[in-house]
């Protein structure tokens, strides 16, 4: 198999947990854009980084990154929220959490810390490779994330409130 | 791992659990990327082309330029240069009783008798019957 092709390959197995990190930023169809254009600049390069897979999730952040700053992107991407909003995950029968709910609490925790658990339980990334995505030192991603999980267990374990008298 | 060793039991299960859950797919085409990946190299090696021979024409206006900046700063009025010959003249060589000149200048004064004895062989007259 050619480089091109291996790489490819690579960020197409990847893109929707790829996706999914954009959206931290971004619309869906936004999101999607970023995640394309991280494919292209990744076959742009005259040689294939070392880490083709967190080379390509930090392309996708200051991708998405950039977008967001954009007055006029955000403009567009508001009304195209508006028109068709998407869920963050897919609704599957078994799956031992359901997908609204884990995206509501994903959207609960600082944007920081919820970057931090989507490049570790979707994008499959180890303490390193998102310290050096995100500059931080392993030892603060590692604890961000603990932090992270314990949140969103407590949020999770929250009972649900009721109208009953 | 450090994150493997130190997380808690239910952090692990909520782990898990999460892990269950599948993004949203996401549409990435290759094959565009692949095209658009092209296009951009194609573009940056025109445009390495394109700096170079942008200096190229730089250098080579600047080298024709150059040298006439440096006729144009001399100056116009020239009146008061003088032009001196180093070298020494060169000895003046006696003209040869061949010269024209020389032959001229005896035949204007004593007619064809003037002009040097040749060297030419005799010529005998051949009769064509004393051939055959």
């Amino acid at each position: 198999m050619s480089d091109l092709a291996r790489l490819t390959q690579l960020v197409a197995e990847r893109a929707a947990a790829m996706a999914l990190y954009a959206r931290q930023w971004l619309d869906a169809a936004s999101a999607e854009d970023v995640v394309q254009e991280a494919l292209t600049a990744l076959l742009t390069q005259p040689r294939a980084p070392d880490d083709p897979v967190a080379w390509t999730y930090r392309a996708v952040r200051n991708a998405a990154i950039d977008h967001a700053r954009a007055a006029s992107r955000r403009r567009r991407r508001e009304r195209i929220v508006a028109a068709a909003r998407r869920e963050w995950f897919e609704t599957a029968a078994d799956s031992l959490i359901d997908g609204q709910t884990a995206e509501q609490a994903l959207r609960r925790l600082p944007p920081e810390h919820r970057e931090i658990v989507v490049l570790r339980i979707w994008g499959d990334l180890g303490l390193a490779q998102i310290g050096r995505i995100m500059h931080l030192s392993v030892t603060t991603v590692h604890e961000r994330y603990a932090w992270a999980l314990e949140q969103m267990r407590n949020e999770l374990e929250r009972p649900c409130r009721t109208n009953m008298p | 791992m450090q994150d493997e060793h130190a997380l808690t039991p239910a952090q692990r299960e909520l782990e898990l659990a999460l892990k269950s859950v599948t993004p949203t797919a996401a549409r990435v085409d290759s094959a565009a990327a692949a095209f658009s990946a092209g296009r951009r190299s194609a573009r940056r090696r025109a445009r390495f082309w394109q700096s170079a021979a942008f200096v190229l024409l730089l250098a080579a206006a600047g080298s024709w330029l150059v040298p006439a900046r440096h006729i144009a700063d001399l100056p116009s009025d020239r009146s008061g240069l003088m032009v001196v010959d180093a070298h020494p003249p060169s000895p003046v060589r006696p003209l040869s009783d061949q010269s024209l000149f020389i032959l001229q200048a005896a035949v204007r004064e004593k007619g064809v008798d003037g002009l040097p004895a040749t060297d030419v062989p005799p010529v005998y007259n051949v009769q064509t019957i004393s051939t055959f």
